[in-house]
């Protein structure tokens, strides 16, 4: 028997971290909420059953607000899954069994699964599963999804439930004064057949009262008429609730809800050894962490041993992978012959995409120790910190959460991150926050600021890069302040979290984490940038330099060396590496390497790449970008880390001597157009303009196009502000 | 000669793989993240669906 099963419950109760079990997929898990905005899907065989699983995003409640809601609702009413298994909290389970009840209304064959139940009985609780069972009128599983305990019991109960037949839905009392409006509205329901092709009447009949966007849009639709009829029925009884209870009926059908779990939780199903306001160690440790003077220092001082420990133990592997790419540089020089094949696997593949790799190491520590953050649950306070700086600039706290999976601790994405404003209710902070959101340090953008920082600062390459995270924080949030200013004007919404219990991050699930995103990095690196370095070492290289100016060149070294004394000519066509050279004939070397050096630059400046990057210095000179920085800058539009490899491709192909393979870094210092200044100014400009191509169409996915194209002319144009101030600032300054 | 056409050949297969790459991303209507870097919801992309065999596989079993 082939069927579907879908996976729904609160946020941070454990989907996906059953659905990774069950499926032996390795999809992200973070112990924070809104994880999962969109579904995943896998599959899972059992008794020669073939199970469709579906993984859906998190939800309170089936009332759609937020898109996550509307995506988990639309996949159990339109797909109709065969099973739902609906994963509870068991030390939660008061709240979580309110979208429990909203399953068994809308008459879904659910099967509860009762997770951590390790955490509960931890905290003193016990739940009588089976009673609870008896009590819902459906399984309920005992299960540790972190561990895999229950797995087995929960499938064989999924296969219960698939052959069973269907479930008549539950009917919870809402009152007199409701119940009467429900079977009034029920009536003209199943009078006309409204919508019940979708719903049971009378599950349509309380979204109407709880005044469900999505289904009063999809009532005015089908039929205005009888749509209009109803909302006439909720707007009567809402005004007579108002006038005689002075609620609304959202909230007192909440009420019952909840009135009616107490009643199936009083009737044994819960004991708890412990009095219910005892603190916990998670509250304990929130005293601290999330106090409101101590928190944000704490806060800052996390962040600042994070990059500590990140430069300090990924400096050696890092030196490393640089001296591997180098000999592996010198090796192939000396192989090859020279020629174009030579300079596109020397200059364009393995100096272009191992000045990328060779940060390897760096982006490793830095995941191991942004997943360190994330399983442990600290994320979540930052983001519950962080909700009245956020209020202040017009956006949500929720919004948090998205900018640091864009990058906020950097060496995030500013794709996940987009994706998770799905979890924001108000469309204008949505646009506010996935338009701003690209402006935090991405993974992408580590490298280019990590050689920056080891060619310019490197004796404070940690406390460089918490500066710029503090930038990156500043400026989205100013960004985002004049957004909420003029074009996504509004009022702001206010921010609930639930703060996750801190949990001890397995080493499993450290080393999972850290492997799965720097294998991401490695193997973007070796596929798409490569392919993008390829081709940007050919606009480096063609149309090449007319035969003309070639044979001027050669012309020149001929006239140098018949000026020379015959020996030194000799001693110098017969030097190796393993003698020094004469001085004579050091200075002859040296007189040809400027003539070849002006060759080189020649060649690169008319080539495709060359013409478009010193077209544009006009401009970028503002900032202090030569034409070379141009075209990386033009590569970063494909993807960030582009900028290395096109900087690591330009920077080698100006490379005369090539006894002398030094690091990209060290090749920049050396360069008389780079200083300090310079650095910060490319800095700036990284940091703010354009997001890459995958994050625009994701906007774009998210939004619109007219949002996607936005977010790129308003973003380069602010970062080109922003590092021409920079620029001009400090050379004014005198830097 | 035969150093350009190999050139060419590889020039040519990276236009077509970064192309391939970009027309991916516009056409693609879910799991926008495939291809980017660190991307933790990336590692879902090209595969159709993780699957798992309960009846074999022996995370199967209960701890």
């Amino acid at each position: 028997m082939n069927f579907c099963v879908a996976l729904g419950g609160n946020p941070n109760a454990g989907k996906t971290t059953l659905f990774n079990a069950l499926t032996g997929s390795r999809q992200h898990v973070g112990n924070y909420p809104g994880v999962t905005v969109d579904r995943k899907e896998g599959r899972y065989v059992q008794n020669g059953h073939d199970m469709h699983i579906v993984d859906l995003p998190g939800t309170y409640s089936l009332t759609a607000y937020s898109i996550e809601e509307v995506v988990a609702r639309d996949f159990l009413v339109n797909e109709r899954p065969r099973v739902t298994i609906n994963i509870v909290d068991a030390s939660n389970l008061e709240r979580n069994l309110y979208l429990t009840i909203q399953f068994l209304e809308l008459g879904i064959p659910t099967c509860v699964a009762l997770n951590m139940i390790d955490v509960a009985r931890g905290r003193g609780i016990e739940v009588d599963d089976k009673k609870l069972s008896r009590l819902l009128g459906v399984p309920v599983v005992p299960i540790v999804a972190r561990s895999g305990f229950g797995k087995k019991a929960l499938m064989d109960a999924v296969e219960t439930v698939a052959e069973a037949p269907l479930l008549q839905p539950l009917r919870v009392s809402y009152g007199r004064d409701l119940e009467t409006a429900i079977l009034e509205m029920e009536k003209i329901i199943n009078g006309s057949n409204f919508l019940t092709d979708l719903y049971p009447s009378r599950w349509i009949a309380i979204k109407y009262l709880e005044n469900d966007e999505q289904i009063l849009e999809k009532g005015r639709e089908t039929d205005p008429q009888i749509a209009d009829g109803l909302e006439a029925i909720t707007r009567n009884v809402g005004a007579h609730i108002e006038e005689t209870l002075e609620t609304y009926p959202e909230a007192m059908i909440a009420d019952h809800r909840y009135g009616f779990i107490n009643s199936v939780l009083k009737q044994g199903v819960i004991k708890e050894r412990h009095d219910r306001n005892r603190l916990f160690l998670s509250d304990r440790i929130d005293k601290v962490l999330v106090n409101r003077f101590a928190g944000p220092i704490i806060m800052l001082l996390v962040l600042m041993g994070l990059y500590q420990f990140v430069f300090t133990y990924s400096e050696v592997p890092v030196a490393w992978c640089e001296r591997a790419f180098e000999w592996l540089s010198d090796m192939v020089s000396a192989t090859l012959t020279d020629g174009l094949l030579k300079s596109l696997i020397v200059s364009g593949v393995i100096d272009g995409v191992g000045g990328v790799l060779g940060f390897v190491p760096l982006i490793m520590f830095m995941f191991f120790g942004i997943a360190v953050l994330e399983d442990s649950g600290y994320l979540a306070r930052v983001a519950f910190m962080l909700d009245r700086v956020f209020q202040i600039f017009g956006l949500h706290g929720s919004s948090v959460m998205a900018y640091i999976v864009s990058g906020g601790i950097a060496g995030g994405c500013a794709v996940p991150g987009v994706m998770a404003t799905r979890t924001l209710r108000s469309p204008k902070e949505r646009i506010a926050t996935l338009l701003t959101a690209p402006f935090m340090n991405c993974g992408a953008k580590l490298p280019i600021f990590a050689l920056l920082i080891a060619a310019f600062f490197p004796h404070s390459r940690a406390q460089m890069m918490f500066i710029l995270t503090l930038i990156s924080w500043a400026g989205a949030l100013l960004a985002a302040k004049f957004l909420r200013m003029t074009v996504v004007k509004g009022a702001s919404t206010p921010f609930v979290m639930e703060l996750p219990p801190y949990r001890l991050p397995t080493f499993r699930g450290l080393m999972i984490h850290t492997w799965e995103r720097t294998w991401q990095y490695a193997k973007k690196a070796g596929t798409v940038i490569l392919g993008i370095s390829v081709l940007l070492w050919a606009a480096m290289t063609f149309p090449r330099l007319p035969a003309a100016q070639v044979e001027t060149y050669a012309n020149q070294r001929v006239g140098i060396v018949s000026t020379a004394a015959p020996q030194v000519v000799e001693e110098l066509e017969a030097a190796s590496t393993s003698r020094p050279l004469s001085t004579a004939a050091a200075e002859l070397k040296d007189i040809l390497l400027v003539v070849d050096a002006r060759q080189a630059g020649a060649a690169l400046r008319h080539s495709l790449a060359g013409r478009v990057g010193t077209r544009l210095e006009s401009v970028t000179r503002w900032a202090g970008f030569d034409w070379r920085t141009n075209i990386a800058l033009i590569g970063g539009f494909a993807a960030k880390e582009v900028i290395v490899s096109t900087l690591g491709t330009a920077y080698s192909l100006g490379t005369v001597d090539t006894e002398v393979t030094d690091s990209l870094a060290t090749k920049l210092v050396a360069e008389p157009g780079w200083r300090i200044l310079t650095a910060w100014s490319l800095i700036i400009f990284v940091m703010f303009y354009a997001p890459c191509f995958v994050t625009v169409v994701c906007i774009a996915r998210e939004s619109s196009w007219k949002w996607g194209a936005f977010s790129m002319v308003f973003n380069t144009s602010l970062a080109f502000f922003l590092a021409v101030m920079v620029y001009q600032a400090g050379a004014a300054l005198g830097y | 000669m035969m150093e350009t056409l190999i050139v060419i050949l590889i020039v040519a297969g990276a236009a077509v793989y970064v192309g391939l790459i970009f027309y991916k991303g516009f056409k693609q209507k879910d799991g926008c993240a495939c291809g980017c870097t660190c991307c933790s919801i990336s590692d879902s992309c090209s595969q159709p669906a993780a699957d798992n065999t309960g009846d074999t596989s022996p995370v199967q079993e209960d701890r």
